[in-house]
């Protein structure tokens, strides 16, 4: 793929961060406010869709590399359905979802995870059958610690003043809980592929890892801050969190485009 | 860093691996499969391509699929 096709990408990519960002900061009434904000992740997730199918399509031979990429496909595919179904609902169909617990676009987001973890999980399952290094054990264990942490800190932040909250019901609690663990898992599959890509300087195979990585560790850092800001009532359409959202969509899809360059390079489809 | 081999055969991979994988992870998977057959990256001969060559391709599967790999494995048993 030529560098100029890459620049055209990534321009767009830009454009639309920009868009968004533009139009959050000047606020121009809720109703509108309320359609770009719905309106935006269904585009970046139908981005994100067609340059996975095309990377999907450019591997010729089903092994685990592809069914990777495919498990990733899938996810993308339903949180299009995810941001579609909800945008239809707040849009369309004129109900307050923020009063509501759980909508048919749970169910989607839910099915996303599992797709999206199982991607990721082949991915790392693979490297580490794969003869190449780890990397310094040091830095493995200070990265590990790391984590641990943080995730200590979000079951104290996020998870325990759920499980204590006596005055919601046990589903709903539920499907409040399922979504800070489901992304506390997303980011440190995400933060280990990140330590694994590193040592891939200067590598063509290093942009895809990288790029997903990246995209991933975005989308779920979003959705812990939105569990956060949902569970205290203080999330509202035009946050900070729908660019982390935007962006992660992106550049999961420019991930997909880096690979299928990368393959193609190398005879592929 | 560059190319530091002074055998023919691992510079020849080297030269292949890494604008894929980057210097530091060429120099590493030569030096791990030449490990797994018993040798040292100065004493490759062409005798040892074939497996080198099989297990290289059996590392980059993962990044760049089955029929990439190949593509790989191939150029390395053509050194």
């Amino acid at each position: 793929m030529k560098i100029k096709q890459f620049r055209t990408y990534w321009y767009s990519v830009l454009c639309i961060l920009l868009f968004n960002v533009i139009f959050f900061a000047i606020k121009p009434g809720e109703m509108l406010l309320t359609i770009v904000s719905d309106i935006l992740p269904i585009l970046c997730s139908f981005v994100a869709i067609i340059f996975l199918w095309e990377t999907y399509k450019a591997f010729k031979v089903h092994d685990s590399t592809r069914m990777a990429w495919l498990f990733v496909l899938i996810g993308m595919f339903l949180n299009f359905l995810g941001e579609s179904s909800y945008s239809y609902q707040e849009i369309v169909l004129k109900i307050d979802l923020d009063n509501v617990a759980y909508s048919i676009s749970d169910l989607f987001w839910y099915s996303s995870y599992i797709f999206c973890i199982m991607g990721l999980v082949i991915l790392l399952k693979e490297y580490y059958k794969s003869d190449f290094p780890i990397g310094n054990p040091i830095n493995l264990i200070i990265c590990v610690l790391l984590l641990v942490i943080l995730m200590a800190f979000l079951i104290v932040v996020l998870l325990l003043p759920i499980i204590r909250d006596s005055e919601t019901p046990f589903f709903e609690k539920m499907i409040y809980l399922f979504y800070p663990i489901f992304d506390m898992i997303q980011v440190i599959l995400a933060c280990s592929l990140l330590f694994v890509v590193r040592k891939f300087k200067g590598g063509l195979v290093k942009a895809p890892w990288l790029l997903i990585s990246i995209g991933f560790l975005l989308m779920g850092v979003s959705d812990i801050f939105y569990s956060y800001m949902n569970w205290n009532n203080t999330y509202g359409s035009g946050s900070f969190i729908d660019l982390g959202w935007n962006l992660g969509y992106l550049l999961i899809a420019m991930s997909g485009v880096y690979q299928k360059s990368l393959v193609k390079s190398l005879g592929g489809n | 860093m560059g190319n530091i081999y002074t055998n023919y055969y691992a510079a020849q991979i080297y030269s292949i691996l890494s604008p894929l994988i980057g210097e530091l992870m060429a120099r590493g998977a030569i030096r791990s499969q030449c490990n797994k057959i018993g040798i040292t990256e100065e004493s490759i001969q062409k005798q040892h391509l074939a497996t080198l060559a099989a297990g290289v391709k059996k590392a980059l599967t993962l990044f760049i699929g089955s029929e990439g790999a190949s593509q790989i494995e191939n150029r390395i048993k053509l050194i």
